[in-house]
């Protein structure tokens, strides 16, 4: 697993944030939550794979 | 030493990264603290598998029953996921279903060792009746 992981999680946090910022002040807060919840999904879609390597390696050493 | 230089850099980028994040988008600050342990954790999974195998060496050559020996270590996996969970969890502020998930853990492992209990509690029961 590499570095570029925790990078990558933190710039779609400030994409998020920058789109979010720029849409409310425009006045579509609706599309704004949207993006928020976007923004969520991807990241869980990038972490929820890494933490079944987490759990299936810790499975493989202990033998669980 | 330069693999725990490696893993405190890692652990000090994410770490900087939540807090920027931290103000604005909490539930993404969360997530890259969790990306940042995932790394260091797989920076450092190898050596244990390393530590595992040597002591399970050790107990063999030493001629002690190997069986137990794998159900102490089955017992540090599950203390391992357990903590992990309930660490992150208490992250986000949700004590209440880390506590949770430290008790299934430790009610995990009891189950695991009860086999160990009760083999050291019939040889007792045997020492004590050939008296």
């Amino acid at each position: 697993m590499d570095v570029e992981l925790i990078f990558q999680i933190a710039g779609v946090g400030i994409i998020v944030t920058v789109i979010n910022q720029l849409l409310s002040r425009a006045g579509r807060d609706e599309q704004a939550l949207m993006i928020t919840i976007a923004g969520l999904v991807v990241v869980l879609f990038i972490l929820t794979e890494r933490i079944g390597e987490l759990f299936h390696s810790i499975k493989l050493i202990f033998d669980l | 030493m330069i693999g725990v230089l490696k893993i405190a850099g890692t652990g000090l980028a994410g770490g900087m990264l939540a807090l920027l994040l931290r103000r604005e988008r909490p539930e993404l600050a969360v997530m890259c603290a969790l990306a940042a342990s995932l790394v260091i954790i797989a920076g450092f999974i190898g050596d244990i598998k390393t530590v595992v195998g040597g002591l399970e060496r050790l107990t063999e050559d030493a001629g002690i029953d190997t069986e137990y020996f794998v159900i102490c270590i089955k017992a540090v996996g599950t203390a391992y996921i357990s903590q992990f969970s309930a660490e992150l969890l208490r992250d986000c502020g949700e004590g209440a279903i880390a506590a949770k998930i430290e008790a299934a853990g430790r009610i995990a492992i009891l189950v695991m060792t009860l086999p160990i209990l009760e083999s050291l509690i019939e040889m007792c029961i045997k020492a004590v009746n050939s008296i």
